[in-house]
């Protein structure tokens, strides 16, 4: 879904260092939720709430939840990639590990 | 501030969306009346907050787990429930074919699977902000609204869609065998993520994220969740 919604994206400036600034309060916060660490997503929540806002942290936790969706509704129903998707992607395959992923459904 | 001072900060289309999204839950669908979906969601719930979530390849009923209110629906689609929940990223076409063949009819699983990815869109919401979820309200009685397009098997998924097959991208045709399911999925991608209809404009967002930032928590999770897709 990621890459078929950003296959043409060209992020502007602004938006490159807002993503820059905001990756690291994001990671922290989807990394404690994944993996169940309810005092680190307490500080992650905190760490957002502190440097962006309420309003922030709502829209951040919404697409956390449109993605616990997503991912298990591509995986749940076999959602495979077209072939051109997947030669395009092959250097972040390469480069995350991501065809050792139990869902790489690579035809 | 207290959860209840922090729901009434919540942009009011997620309110009225999640409100929707349980009173659809709630009620009948096209393969699954309302008191069996309820179960679903119940059962997707319990998983969720499992505290010692099972691996896998093990049976959570087999395992004795206990789903109170979960009585409606057999072993095998609570199995099915629990590891879509908990461990979808291992799923494979040989565990969607067993399913199947066990006797689930392949639309029902359409809609089951609608429900599931759903209620775990709410949770994880609510999970990840740390406000507590809205209790689901009790189900309604109603006739299954039977009917639903022409479907075939296609390429880009296991699942059957509607026709013609593969003219959508795999997660837009996913559920679009059951059109109601796919409703209910495009109401809570709408509010929280991007409405469908905007998928193709770079530049929609709602005045705070960026789409940049709002595909940086997509990719984070995604690739913290194993999904290749």
């Amino acid at each position: 879904m990621l890459r078929a919604s950003v296959s043409d994206s060209k992020p502007n400036q602004r938006e490159l260092a807002d993503a820059i600034r905001l990756a690291v309060l994001i990671e922290n916060l989807v990394d404690a939720f994944v993996s169940s660490n309810l005092s680190g997503l307490k500080q992650a929540r905190k760490a957002v709430l502190s440097e962006y806002g309420w309003a922030y942290l709502v829209d951040i936790c919404a697409v956390v939840g449109a993605f616990e969706m997503m991912t298990r509704l591509a995986d749940a129903t076999g959602a495979k990639l077209r072939q051109e998707q997947l030669e395009a992607a092959i250097p972040i395959r390469s480069e995350l590990g991501l065809d050792k992923f139990t869902s790489a459904r690579l035809w | 501030m207290d959860g209840v001072a922090q729901q009434s900060l919540m942009r009011d289309d997620l309110v009225v969306a999640h409100a929707e999204v349980w009173e659809r839950v709630t009620n009948s669908g096209t393969y699954w009346n309302g008191a069996q979906r309820r179960a679903i969601a119940i059962v997707v719930l319990s998983s969720l907050g499992d505290d010692i979530k099972l691996p896998p390849w093990t049976s959570n009923v087999r395992s004795e787990k206990i789903f109170l209110d979960a009585e409606v629906l057999n072993d095998d689609t609570i199995d099915a429930i629990y590891r879509i929940s908990v461990n979808a990223s291992t799923l494979t076409e040989d565990w969607y074919r067993r399913i199947i063949a066990r006797g689930l009819h392949p639309l029902a699983f359409v809609e089951l699977v609608g429900v599931v990815v759903a209620v775990s869109g709410v949770h994880g919401f609510y999970q990840s902000i740390g406000i507590q979820l809205p209790p689901i309200p009790d189900s309604k009685m109603g006739e299954l609204c039977v009917g639903g397009p022409s479907v075939e098997a296609a390429n880009l998924n296991w699942v059957l869609v509607a026709v013609p097959a593969d003219s959508n991208a795999a997660v837009v045709q996913a559920l679009s065998a059951v059109p109601a399911a796919w409703d209910l999925v495009s109401q809570i991608l709408a509010s929280h993520y991007i409405p469908v209809k905007e998928m193709g404009n770079l530049n929609w967002n709602r005045g705070r994220l960026t789409r940049v930032q709002m595909e940086t928590i997509a990719s984070r999770l995604s690739e913290a969740r194993e999904c290749f897709y």
